[in-house]
């Protein structure tokens, strides 16, 4: 085989294996996995009968300060109650589910009023200074919209 | 009694009880309820009210396809008939050892149901909330009429009724086909 057709031969090798790659990137359902992006699921706890307001969280701004939140929390070890969720009608705080597991974020919490609950194994009570967290997961809740417009007005009422 | 007679009577016994169960009023006992994990928050005050745990955030109508929209009062009603939740006769009293259930409604928002213990007294479960016995204002409910319904945002100010639910002394066997 010539100089040439040996540099043909790895040029088209090269393209078909870029199409095949471009092929599975694009294409639904083509059967090969698809880096997704890492995200986790936010379950504001408001309703008693209908499915609570929930969204998914990827972005990594929020994240980031989701993570710095968590550093410098302090680790409450005379918290009295079994859990920051409270048993009453209306709302009771936000539940966060990590399922890809985003580094230095729990695996599963909540947080309601100040505190955070880490569930699980590593079961803990942090502060969540000036509430920061659960302003952060309901700001956003709010901006995507999940929150409906009569309970909006009745939350700005209280504030 | 003949042999065929018997059994044909056993088989319609079988049947009978296989299919309705057999009404039971059940305790407030909420540890069942109150797991912190799958059966705290999948498990919803319809649920809890018709004392049966099916992990799926239960809704009146689901299962026939009449879920209520708008919320109010008639429509959860109609919804929950669908499902076979019966409302209470006249005499006050649910026959056959059924539950007496309570729905409320936060107009254009939300539902909530209470369910009446054989002690006389009234418990609830908030959603993916713990169970509890108490109201709004942490005072036992003797009457869901008057205990408060209001915090959070949320306020269930329409009381829409009693109703009759076959439930099961065991937590979470209640035997309305709710979905």
């Amino acid at each position: 085989m010539t100089m040439k057709n040996t540099t043909a031969v790895a040029m088209i090798t090269v393209c078909l294996l870029t199409a095949a790659v471009l092929w599975t990137e694009l294409l639904p359902g083509s059967g090969v996995a698809i880096a997704k992006e890492k995200s986790m699921t936010v379950r504001v706890l408001l309703y008693s009968g209908n499915p609570d307001p929930t969204y998914e969280l990827a972005d990594p701004q929020i994240v980031a300060k989701l993570k710095l939140a968590f550093e410098g929390s302090k680790r409450l070890d005379n918290f009295s109650r079994e859990s920051v969720i409270p048993a009453q009608i209306g709302y009771k705080g936000i539940l966060v589910e990590n399922p890809d597991r985003i580094e230095g974020i729990p695996d599963r919490f909540a947080v309601y009023h100040g505190t955070i609950q880490v569930m699980g194994v590593q079961k803990q009570f942090l502060e969540d200074k000036d509430e920061a967290v659960e302003k952060l997961l309901m700001d956003e809740a709010v901006s995507k919209g999940v929150i409906k417009d009569v309970i909006l007005k009745r939350m700005k009422r209280e504030r | 009694m003949k042999t065929g007679t018997f059994v044909l009577l056993a088989l319609v016994m079988v049947a009978w009880f296989g299919i309705s169960g057999c009404c039971k009023i059940p305790a407030y006992s909420p540890a069942f309820w109150n797991d912190n994990g799958t059966v705290q928050f999948n498990n919803n005050c319809y649920n809890y009210g018709n004392n049966k745990r099916t992990d799926t955030f239960a809704q009146p109508g689901r299962r026939s396809g009449h879920y209520p929209n708008p919320m109010a009062c008639s429509n959860v009603v109609a919804a929950a008939v669908s499902d076979g939740i019966e409302p209470l006769p006249a005499s006050g009293v649910c026959p056959n050892s059924k539950d007496k259930i309570a729905l409320v409604v936060d107009p254009g928002t939300d539902y909530h149901w209470y369910r009446l213990g054989p002690d006389g007294m009234w418990s609830h479960k908030p959603g993916g909330t713990q169970a509890t016995n108490l109201d709004a204002s942490n005072n036992p409910i003797s009457n869901p009429e008057t205990a408060n319904r209001c915090s959070g945002w949320l306020c269930y100010t329409d009381f829409c009724g009693y109703f009759c639910s076959c439930s099961d002394d065991v937590q979470g066997n209640g035997h309305e086909n709710i979905n």
